[in-house]
């Protein structure tokens, strides 16, 4: 499992090299700058949606999802079992998030005096990004399953909820709604629950790679 | 002696093809050459041995020990050539190989120099910039350079010129010296494998057809041509039976019976003649697809 982790890290270095490098200039900059200097540890979730941009825009650079099928087909005739196969290929995220995090927490400590909330705000905001990111390879994931039966699933899923936030926009309470799902974000009881269904989701992941019916770029 | 893998009513089904149940083995030692048409299952069968595919059922073994995806262990044994030749694309042959090397315990760096340099491949480039035979020989180079008991070849020669075939062909004969490796290899190109197959197995949509050793299928193959007036009678064991007035032509698959019969019958100047594996394997497979017979 390392040594896959290790070659994808190789294999991506230029790329996560820059957008970590590109989110310490930003981070550092803002943590610089007047914008938070008379904020409290909000300034945490300002800058982590900055770097969230980084992110993502660092996934679409890793991109080819293609690509890494055609990697995943060449790692899966290697004598490596599927189950390490499957958490090496996540654990790269989990590696560049940690480099993000650990860049937001030096922003955030620059910033402001750390204080304990900006890192459980910290976690939950890591945590909440890695649902979305989760969230994205599942419907991925589940294309593989050659069915049409699953992305059905996933997709009646995603109308439910789309349904649910619109019905709340309607009714006037999306306010209240978000107040109550953010609430917690600085609370160690929050961050516990965002790191929960973070590790949860990733190990879904896991779970639906080592189920795939073909590795078959 | 441990066979060098196993198929135990192997299913694999797709919504339009069902491959198998396939129950054949292989023994260490041996070259099987694994032959049918274009959709005839011979890549789906590769992908299942090394599991790239999952199968619908049954079990398969290699060199004893179960295909189970989470004990990789039967890996070690495996070099495989597969229909596609993917790597670390950005990385040079040299880096992809140096990736690989740390899986398995017997990869010999010399022997890699010494594959690289007969194949004449360039290990300096990145991969994406291999032509399509230079992906093909550092698939090769890969597959052979930890040694390994079994390779698993699924139409290695496709896309390579005439010398280089003949090259990989050579390699393939050294890797045979020591006797204890197998070699299953699947083509439709019938001129590679009958120079190196030692059995022939015939796959017709996704059910072995024929399994038999080469030789054998030399001794008992043959075309026969006779002159008999009539027309109204069978010959046994005949694969196809032509006729113009009273001349025939026949394809016969056990001839010593066919001889036997004809004689019985009265035919005039019967001539028997030997059939090469390309001719005898197109007879096999003829009219369930296409077989180049280059």
């Amino acid at each position: 499992m390392w040594k896959i982790l290790e070659a994808e890290i190789r294999y991506h270095r230029i790329a996560i090299a820059g957008a970590l490098g590109a989110g310490a200039l930003f981070v550092t900059f803002i943590a610089l700058s007047n914008i938070t200097k008379d904020e409290d540890s909000t300034t945490a979730w300002s800058l982590m949606s900055t770097v969230m941009t980084l992110y993502i825009y660092l996934l679409i650079h890793i991109g080819g999802h293609q690509d890494q099928e055609k990697r995943d087909r060449l790692n899966a005739v290697l004598p490596i079992s599927v189950k390490q196969l499957g958490i090496a290929r996540w654990a790269l995220l989990i590696f560049v998030q940690a480099g993000f995090a650990a860049i937001s927490l030096a922003g955030v400590m620059i910033a402001n005096s750390f204080a304990l909330e900006s890192l459980f705000q910290l976690l939950s905001s890591n945590a909440f990004l890695f649902m979305i990111v989760s969230f994205i390879a599942v419907y991925l994931e589940l294309g593989h399953f050659g069915t049409q039966k699953y992305r059905r699933l996933f997709v009646g899923l995603l109308v439910l909820f789309l349904v649910l936030i619109g019905l709340l926009v309607l009714s006037g309470r999306i306010i209240t709604f978000l107040k109550n799902i953010f609430e917690p974000y600085k609370t160690p009881e929050g961050a516990a629950i965002y790191t929960l269904l973070a590790i949860g989701l990733f190990f879904l992941n896991v779970i639906i790679f080592t189920r795939r019916r073909s590795y078959l770029s | 002696m441990t066979k060098a893998f196993e198929f135990n009513s192997v299913v694999k089904s797709y919504s339009e093809f069902t491959l198998g149940p396939l129950n054949f083995s292989l023994e260490p030692g041996t070259v099987l050459g694994y032959i049918g048409p274009n959709g005839s299952g011979k890549s789906t069968t590769m992908h299942c041995l090394v599991g790239l595919i999952k199968t619908d059922g049954g079990e398969m073994r290699v060199f004893g020990r179960t295909t189970d995806p989470n004990r990789p262990e039967w890996k070690l044994d495996i070099g495989y050539v597969g229909d596609e030749h993917v790597f670390y694309e950005g990385w040079s042959g040299e880096r992809n190989l140096k990736f690989l090397s740390q899986f398995y315990p017997n990869w010999s760096d010399q022997r890699v120099i010494e594959l690289a340099k007969r194949f004449n491949l360039p290990l300096n480039k990145k991969a994406k910039e291999l032509s399509g035979g230079n992906r093909v020989k550092l698939s090769l180079v890969a597959a052979l350079a930890h040694s390994p008991k079994l390779l698993l070849l699924d139409e290695p020669t496709s896309g390579l010129d005439p010398v280089v075939r003949a090259e990989v062909l050579d390699v393939l004969f050294e890797v045979l010296e020591d006797g204890e490796r197998a070699i299953f290899y699947s083509t439709h190109i019938l001129s590679d494998i009958s120079r190196l197959a030692d059995e022939l197995a015939f796959l017709d949509n996704g059910q072995i057809k024929l399994r038999a050793a080469k030789e054998d299928l030399i001794e008992h193959w043959r075309k026969i041509a006779f002159m008999h007036a009539g027309n109204n009678f069978k010959l046994e064991a005949t694969a196809s039976h032509k006729q113009e007035g009273a001349d025939h032509q026949v394809v016969s698959f056990d001839h010593e019976a066919t001889l036997r019969q004809l004689g019985e019958l009265g035919a005039q100047n019967v001539q028997a003649y030997r059939m090469s594996i390309d001719e005898i394997a197109v007879q096999i497979l003829k009219g369930v697809g296409h077989v180049e017979n280059s």
